[in-house]
């Protein structure tokens, strides 16, 4: 379980501060699958990057399992990342020089998974997302939905129990939108994966159980 | 290694600006490494034309012969120590020569000249001053008394090729001994001065006409000798134990050509570290661009859990990468054009200059490559630092949300 107390996050403290979070409050359950809009500013990326390590809040607190996150070395805060949390990104910031398996495999290695064990999850992967045939492809040669696919995959990668998802249907035609969603909800349920995903995208939120709403920094709604 | 072929994959992400970052690398190497054999070349040249002219690898002498060239310094028992040169391999290329000081005059000028008499036979065994005929020949006739003479002494005595000249020394019992000699042969090396102060004639002439027999010196050359006189030496020292004897490299007997020699190399790599230092600042601003262009990417990298180590890692490799692959390019052209020069030579001046030959003969030694490649890596290595400490101080939260 993850929880989440009393987070503020507040930039150029020391010239115009601009208070991104403030007080926010939050449990998420394991295997919950979670979106979390408001308007652009109103600090959904920014409780993306605390949640997942990138930054650190001003103050506040971050138990996951009971342990604070952020009390963690840099070092071992990258290496907690790379081994407990996936990343999706709107613009799926796949490695462009390598091909889609080894952008899945990239992760597992940092891990040190054999090479033979890389190969049999990359292919699994790249098999549940829909593109088994892709894999010696460089991302520019795939389509936009594919690269998602892509990215969700190299997400899953290292087994991770939470993936954090900002923005990833922005870029997607409504096809592509609704096959990523059948995916991700697959997964969720199958496997037990969290989700957290800052979205816009009205179909997120219709697939999500659980749907947070920020303004100005603020939960404002939880549905 | 994922890291390597990232690295590997990242130098051709921009084949452009990669293509014209190898293509100075190659270029500012090529430069470099032929002015560094165009040095080295005109050095060995300057080396060996004076080894093969008259120096030879090695000389022994009697003590006290370098100071005052005196007849009475001859070395003694030379007729003992000939048969023991001549059974030992490394020592059997020896010349024995007498060496005098003395006046040579025409009918119209004079000039002091430095008399070697030698046994054209055995002198070829050491030295080649043949090969810088451009007129007569070396002794061949059975006349008595013929003389080679250098191109400057010719014209500056107005003589010519069977002229005469008288030569003029104090005999052994310091009695003057006039002979008149017939030119047979002139040479013409690099060095005016030489070619002006320089006189052959045959021992047997001298010794007939002081009327004893006597050696001053006894000069050596054996294979690789140039560059290593000292095996040469220390043999002599080995088979002849004589406290009266100098035995004496090359290197010793002239330290100003030893010491040229030298600084043309440390001329060159000083050259080659300027080249290099310049092309270091192209590598560093290609690099921090390309880290530069490439911020969103690192940070994901960094999100997803590469750590910084590795980070850095790559961005040297890449770094090394590029400049290797300058550096192959550059280093097989430039090998290309010192073999094409080294055989067909490179005129780059009408006439001779300074003692050196107006047509060099690029050269470098293949050893010389492995300092190169090292300064290479250093520069490649110190070129990429300030790009990568500036890639692993992004914060990843702020590099993924960057745009480019």
């Amino acid at each position: 379980m993850i929880e989440i107390k009393e987070i503020i996050k507040t930039y150029n403290e020391n010239t115009v501060p601009v208070h991104a979070l403030n007080h926010v409050n939050l449990k998420i359950e394991e295997g919950e699958f979670t979106a979390v809009v408001g308007p652009s500013g109103c600090g959904k990326t920014t409780f993306l990057n605390i949640l997942g390590g990138l930054d650190n809040p001003t103050s506040g607190d971050i138990l996951i399992d009971g342990t604070n996150l952020h009390q963690r070395s840099s070092a071992e805060m990258i290496a907690y990342r790379r081994d407990n949390i996936g990343f999706v990104f709107q613009d799926y910031s796949l490695m462009p020089v390598l091909t889609a398996k080894e952008n899945v495999e990239f992760i597992m290695e940092l891990q040190g998974k054999s090479k033979e064990e890389r190969a049999a999850r990359s292919k699994e992967l790249l098999d549940a997302v829909g593109i088994g045939n892709k894999g010696d492809q460089f991302p520019t040669k795939l389509s936009g939905g594919q690269q998602q696919r892509v990215a969700v995959a190299r997400a899953l990668a290292s087994k991770p129990k939470l993936i954090l998802a900002d923005e990833p249907t922005a870029n997607l035609d409504s096809k592509s939108t609704a096959d990523l969603l059948d995916i991700m909800r697959s997964l969720n349920e199958k496997e037990n994966i969290t989700f957290v995903i800052a979205t816009h995208d009205q179909r997120v939120m219709d697939r999500a159980k659980r749907v947070i709403t920020f303004e100005d920094g603020k939960i404002i709604d939880m549905k | 290694m994922m890291i390597t072929k990232i690295s590997w994959r990242n130098v051709w992400r921009n084949k452009l600006r990669s293509g014209i970052l190898i293509t100075s690398i190659a270029i500012g190497l090529l430069g470099g490494i032929f002015t560094m054999a165009m040095i080295n070349g005109m050095m060995e040249s300057k080396v060996e034309e004076t080894l093969i002219t008259e120096l030879g690898n090695a000389q022994i002498h009697k003590k006290g012969f370098e100071i005052n060239n005196s007849f009475k310094d001859s070395i003694p028992h030379y007729k003992t120590l000939l048969p023991i040169l001549e059974s030992d391999s490394i020592l059997k290329n020896h010349s024995a020569r007498v060496v005098i000081n003395g006046m040579g005059s025409s009918a119209n000028e004079s000039q002091g000249l430095k008399i070697i008499g030698i046994d054209p036979q055995q002198e070829k065994k050491v030295t080649n001053i043949e090969k810088f005929f451009v007129e007569g020949d070396y002794f061949e006739g059975k006349r008595k008394n013929q003389i080679v003479i250098g191109a400057s002494l010719a014209k500056k005595l107005k003589i010519k090729i069977r002229s005469k000249i008288v030569i003029a020394y104090m005999g052994p019992n310091n009695d003057m001994i006039n002979t008149a000699y017939r030119v047979v042969g002139i040479f013409s090396t690099s060095s005016p001065d030489f070619d002006k102060s320089v006189a052959f004639v045959q021992r047997k002439d001298i010794w007939r006409n002081t009327g004893e027999q006597f050696i001053h010196e006894i000069a050596f050359s054996s294979e690789n000798g140039g560059s290593a006189p000292e095996k040469i030496t220390q043999q002599i020292n080995q088979k002849i134990k004589d406290p009266d004897l100098n035995i004496q490299t090359w290197k010793e007997i002239t330290p100003e050509l030893a010491t040229l020699a030298e600084s043309g190399n440390a001329n060159s790599y000083i050259i080659l570290g300027i080249i290099l230092f310049a092309l270091g600042f192209g590598i560093l601003n290609s690099m921090t661009m390309a880290i530069f262009e490439r911020s969103r990417e690192l940070g994901v990298l960094m999100a997803v859990g590469l750590n910084r180590g590795k980070v850095f890692l790559m961005i040297v490799l890449e770094t090394i990468y590029l400049s290797m692959i300058g550096a192959a390019v550059g280093g097989i052209l430039v090998i290309g054009i010192i073999q094409y020069y080294g055989e067909h030579g490179l005129k780059y001046a009408e006439t001779n200059m300074g003692g050196f030959s107006n047509i060099l003969y690029p050269s470098l030694p293949a050893e010389s490559f492995i300092p190169l490649f090292f300064m290479v890596l250093i520069t490649a290595i110190v070129s990429a630092l300030p790009p990568a400490f500036r890639a692993i101080k992004l914060n990843p939260a702020e590099a993924v949300r960057y745009k480019g």
